[in-house]
């Protein structure tokens, strides 16, 4: 969640004359984004302090109330359907003629037969937060009448997106730390100096699992007064979103804010002899501060007292032992958890709160001691608390400063410019490290104790390149002079496979590599799936194993948005898990889809066209990308039409099909016509590299014959082709077979077959004879295989 | 005239130039021209004789002549056009065929613009010396996270929202609180393992681009679970930040326009240090605040850095001799940018009125 800023908060430590503005960019080019500036009273003119002096309900009405408001000696009636309208509390009324901060302008209207002469606000419409929580309650004492801004004065808040390696700037002091090295200007941080006693504290601290708490700081306070917090501090939590709740509670915010440390106070008194910090008990419950009751698992770490759990540490605070308006023996828990438990556990319960999201970082054990400190101080000043017995400091995971040694000349070696070593110190100083040069002229530098993110030598060049600014440096141009090694190889070959579909009139999709349990299996590869263990829904749930049903999918939503007749192409993953490996095997695949719209697409003679264009198409790139020629069998494939598909080989395996969608299929789609498809093994043909030798055509006459006959009407033609190629004719050269028909030319039960034969030699002039001979041996063989006879 | 008279020029170009002007066809105008230009023709004759003239007047008389000889033959050619044309007439209103109506375009398809963008990308870094790799989409939580110095429970993991395959033998979705075992089989939610795959089976000096699929689990205008990323990879000694800089402002040159400049901002990633993010100035206002870069002037490309000095040393790289660089930008991003595209789902819906527009 963003970070909010006041800029009224930041004064308090750094002068800055500045507007958030003109800071922002320091901020953002220095590491620290700043998402934008939020102004605070802009759109209050015609905002007016009141209180609500009567609240009754509108007959007929659930949802909505009606208040009666006082501002100064005027009154006013107000209708609102906020939750948290409460006779008594100050209020902010937008009068009619107001245009809040959100551009809404506002006027009388009426509900129910009540007129309501403006608005009572919330925070959201008066800018000062994002989350929707009812009106915005001022309190309940003070006047009346006076402008909103009067209360609660312009303020500007930066809203600041920080990385996760950067706790530390979580809070008030951690910007104003920043820009006072950026700036180079003092940083004035508070020293507290809370009233302390000589008393011993009344109850103890033991941690039982020092590897998850390196840290416990206590104190204890007497005589604490709860109420409402002084008017300053509620104005800065709700310029930074947060929602006043006493004085004890408020000012345990506020040092969190300030230092970036969460801090929790409990009502000393219902607590049962002292504090042990311990692992949860199997079926252990514990009913918290936001009123939800949460049952614990034993990885979960909690603050607990000599008998319940009190605490889910680092994430929220028990009910029972919450401070209320009995309250007024306090203790104070500043304490330091492990990331990693307080990532867990704030996940397993889904609740993250203001505290989890700076633990769950790792803080320094080294903050607890100031903040509470500041706390107990905080604490005298707003609710009137006594002396405050010395801090119990349980610290079990006290650690060294780390030393970082630093080589001369490095931090300019891997910017790539000249920095002076005295650019280094003094950026490194202002950042509040310490730096000791070594006798070899390098750097010993040691980490302030709230940056425990810097580790290496290469984390300080980050330090004093983001202080001087990246953007000075220069634009070069890597290389060396080193030896050849190998060569990178070509453009892969799925482009060229990629231009000649498009060419071929294709265009190209990319769908979803996910599809869910009920997609049919279509195509060739029907292993079983990849399921996911967290799919975004049922229907994303498992990796595809092919393109086919996902390309046939994208045709029929195409036709639905009038697209009729596309033809497209996909080129991308499946997805084939492997017996006894932990990753699949993921190969290119290539997928080609057609639609065939109603009417002469889809008659016999249409599909068929349609069905052999495809059929070439896939030929033309195995030939071009690898330079083989496919195999084709006639073959019934699953989802595919069973009278209209044929799988597809290479050298004996099988790597593909194609044929027509099967006509359910087609009907479950709902997609008018028909649709034609056909799926590779793209990685298959991307394998066998295209080898191109050279032959020189022949430069005497060929010979082109004509060749009819009819043949038994189930004979497959690919045989017959076979045949004619395989005679051995090395004076045949090519042979196509262009036409095939029935009907009255030929007999009942057969088919005709055309073919162009094509006769030449290499080194003569074929005469009469040999072709005429070569026809002769031909049409035997025909007639003895295939029964065919002549026809004229 | 008869043979020997001393010719008028004037009065002669006047007579040939009717005489032309009224020739019927192109068979009367090549008599003419025999007439008048031909070996036997009076011009032709007095222009022999210009030799035997004293040199005095041989100058002026030659070019007296000359341009009546230069007025005969435009005159010549001017009708034979003239003729022509006249005859282009009637053959044109025979055979016309109208060009005007709309060209036949051949059956050409599109491919798909993040293809066009990542092709573009490989063409860029091609030049510059890269090899372009894939990797796996499937990936072990090891290259994917521990070896980018992401170890398990380390809170920017939170960020990826990765998307977990369910390994058999039952296994439920992860408890959140459950340590995260090494094995563990996920969809990459970023092309940067193949940082590492590429450091075991490369000697440095690397140079390498990665693009491909990656999942996250995120569904917006700007996101989707399924898009595309590009991985740059640099390892050589002596790489430095400002090498960086200067390969990013080539690249960000080469993809949206010579006059781009691009912006480092210091941001974090666990797998680089420093790490920048790079923008680049906005193609739409060219600096000076638009929507498109929510008028800032900028716009966010990707994300980048110095190779973190432990995962070199995952790849099996000394990080006391090698320093190098990594990025990774989102291709769908680039094409959005490119094509002016504001709704990123819509390149995946794959209508083909959007993919013809390519």
């Amino acid at each position: 969640m963003p970070l909010r800023i006041s800029m009224d908060w930041l004064r308090e430590y750094i002068e800055l004359p500045e507007s958030a503005a003109d800071l922002a960019d320091r901020l953002t080019l220095s590491g620290t984004e700043v998402e934008r500036v939020v102004t605070l009273g802009s759109g209050w003119d015609g905002v007016v302090v009141v209180r609500a002096i009567e609240v009754t309900d509108i007959p007929g009405a659930d949802h909505i109330k009606r208040a009666v408001v006082e501002a100064g000696d005027r009154r006013a009636e107000l209708v609102s359907g906020a939750p948290n309208l409460r006779q008594g509390d100050l209020l902010a009324w937008a009068q009619p003629g107001t245009t809040l901060p959100n551009g809404m302008t506002i006027a009388e209207r009426r509900f129910k037969g009540v007129t309501s002469q403006g608005v009572l606000c919330s925070p959201v419409e008066l800018g000062i937060s994002s989350e929707a929580d009812g009106l915005l309650v001022l309190g309940t004492d003070g006047p009346t009448g006076m402008p909103l801004a009067d209360l609660m004065p312009p303020d500007e808040v930066m809203v600041i997106e920080v990385t996760t390696n950067r706790p530390d700037l979580l809070c008030h002091l951690g910007i104003a730390r920043e820009l006072s090295a950026l700036l180079r200007r003092p940083l004035k941080a508070p020293m507290p100096a809370p009233e302390e006693s000589t008393e011993p504290s009344p109850l103890t601290v033991e941690i039982a699992e020092p590897e998850l708490c390196a840290r416990y700081q206590a104190r204890y306070l007497y005589g604490a007064r709860v109420g409402p917090s002084p008017a300053w501090m509620q104005r800065r939590l709700r310029a930074v979103g947060q929602k006043p709740i006493s004085n004890v509670v408020d000012a345990a915010n506020y040092v969190m804010f300030e230092t970036g440390q969460p801090l929790h106070a409990f009502d000393a008194a219902r607590l049962d002899r002292g504090i042990v910090v311990r692992r949860a008990r199997a079926g252990e419950e514990i009913a918290c501060l936001d009123g939800r009751t949460r049952h614990l698992a034993e990885d979960d770490l909690v603050i607990a007292d000599r008998s319940v759990a009190v605490a889910i540490a680092g994430i929220i605070g028990g009910a029972d032992s919450a401070v209320s308006a009995e309250t007024t023996r306090l203790l104070l828990e500043s304490a330091n958890f492990n990331g990693v438990s307080v990532r867990n556990s704030s996940r397993r319960l889904a609740l993250r709160t203001e505290a989890s999201t700076r633990f769950e970082k790792q803080l320094s054990p080294e903050l607890t001691a100031p903040a509470v400190t500041r706390l107990a101080e905080l604490l005298q000043q707003v609710a009137g608390a006594g002396p405050s017995t010395a801090a119990l400091d349980v610290n079990p995971g006290a650690t060294d400063a780390e030393v970082i040694a630093v080589a001369a000349g490095y931090v300019g070696t891997l910017l790539g410019i000249e920095v002076a070593d005295s650019e280094v110190t003094d950026t490194l100083e202002a950042l509040e490290f310490q730096v000791r040069s070594t006798a070899e002229g390098g750097l010993e530098v040691v980490q302030p104790p709230f940056r425990r993110d810097v580790r290496g030598a290469v984390d300080l060049v980050e330090e004093v390149g983001r202080m001087r600014g990246y953007n000075t440096l220069p634009s070069t141009l890597p290389g060396r002079r080193v030896e050849v090694r190998e060569i990178l190889p070509p453009p892969d070959v799925e482009w060229q496979a990629r231009e000649i579909a498009a060419g071929a009139g294709h265009d190209e999709v990319i769908n979803s590599s996910f599809c869910g349990p009920a997609d049919p299996e279509v195509g060739i590869f029907p292993t079983p799936r990849l399921a996911l263990s967290n799919p975004m829904s049922r229907d994303q749930a498992q990796m595809r194993t092919s393109l086919l049903w996902g390309l046939a999918r994208t045709v029929s939503r195409n036709v639905a948005w009038g697209n009729n007749g596309v033809a497209v192409f996909e080129l991308g993953h499946v997805f084939w898990p492997r017996e006894g490996q932990e990753l699949p095997r993921e190969p290119r695949s290539l997928g080609l889809a057609v639609h065939l719209a109603p009417g002469r697409a889809t008659s016999d003679a249409g599909t068929r066209s349609a069905l052999l264009s495809l059929k070439g198409l896939i030929d033309v790139v195995a030939e071009e990308v690898s330079g083989v020629v496919l195999e084709h069998r006639q073959d019934q494939v699953p989802g595919l039409h069973p009278g209209r598909s044929a799988r597809v080989s290479v050298g004996g395996t099988e790597i593909g099909c194609f044929g027509e969608l099967h006509p359910d299929l087609a009907h479950r789609l709902d997609v008018p016509g028909s649709v034609v498809l056909g799926e590779i093994d793209f990685e298959a043909l991307a394998g066998i590299p295209r080898q191109i030798r050279y032959h020189a055509p022949s430069r005497f006459p060929a010979v082109v014959r004509d060749l009819a006959i009819s043949v038994p009407d189930l004979t497959p033609a690919r045989d017959v082709v076979e045949a004619l190629s395989g005679a051995g004719e090395v004076i045949l050269r090519t042979v196509d077979l262009f036409d095939e028909y029935h009907g009255t030319q030929v007999d009942g039960g057969r088919k005709g077959l055309a073919f162009r034969l094509v006769f030449q030699a290499d080194d003569r002039t074929l005469t009469g004879e040999e072709v005429a001979s070569a026809e002769e041996r031909i049409a035997g063989l025909l007639r003895d295989r295939f029964a065919a006879t002549m026809r004229a | 005239m008869t043979p020997g008279a001393e010719l008028d020029p004037e009065t002669h170009r006047k007579e040939a130039l009717e005489n032309i002007a009224a020739a019927p066809d192109e068979g009367s105008l090549e008599e003419l021209r025999v007439q008048y230009l031909g070996r036997r023709a009076p011009l032709t004759e007095q222009l022999s004789k210009l030799g035997r003239l004293p040199a005095d007047q041989r100058r002026e008389a030659g070019a007296r002549l000359n341009s009546v000889k230069a007025a005969v033959q435009q005159a010549l050619y001017d009708r034979r056009e003239h003729l022509r044309g006249a005859g282009a007439g009637t053959l044109g209103a025979a055979e016309a065929i109208d060009l005007t109506f709309p060209g036949r375009r051949p059956g050409r398809g599109h491919m798909h613009p993040v293809s066009r963008v990542w092709r573009e990308l490989e063409d860029i870094f091609r030049g510059l010396g890269y090899d372009i790799a894939r990797g796996p989409e499937v990936e072990t939580d090891y290259y994917s996270f521990e070896a980018l110095n992401m170890p398990a429970g380390h809170p920017a993991r939170d960020g990826f929202d990765t998307f977990f395959l369910d390994t058999g033998a039952g296994t439920a979705p992860a408890e959140p609180g459950e340590v995260v075992a090494e094995s563990r089989i996920l969809l990459r939610p970023h092309t940067s393992p193949m940082q590492i795959r590429y450091m075991e089976t490369h000697e440095a000096p690397i140079r390498v681009i990665i693009p491909g699929k990656t999942y996250r689990r995120d569904n917006d205008a700007t996101h989707v679970p399924m898009f595309h990323q590009v991985e740059g990879l640099l390892v050589d000694e002596g790489v430095t930040v400002a090498d960086l800089k200067g390969t990013l402002e080539y690249f960000a040159r080469a993809m949206f326009g010579d006059d781009r400049r691009i912006r480092l901002r210091p941001d974090h990633f666990p797998f680089t240090e420093p790490s920048l993010e790079v923008h680049v100035s906005c193609m739409q206002c060219d600096g000076s605040g638009c929507s498109l870069c929510r008028h800032s002037g900028w716009i966010e490309i990707l994300g980048s850095g110095m190779v973190h000095p432990n995962v070199l040393r995952f790849g099996g790289k000394d990080p006391e001799r090698y320093t190098g660089f990594a990025f990774g930008c989102g291709i769908d991003r680039v094409a959005m940018l490119k094509y002016g595209n504001d709704d990123l789902r819509s390149f995946f819906e794959n209508d083909v009125r959007m993919i013809r527009q390519f």
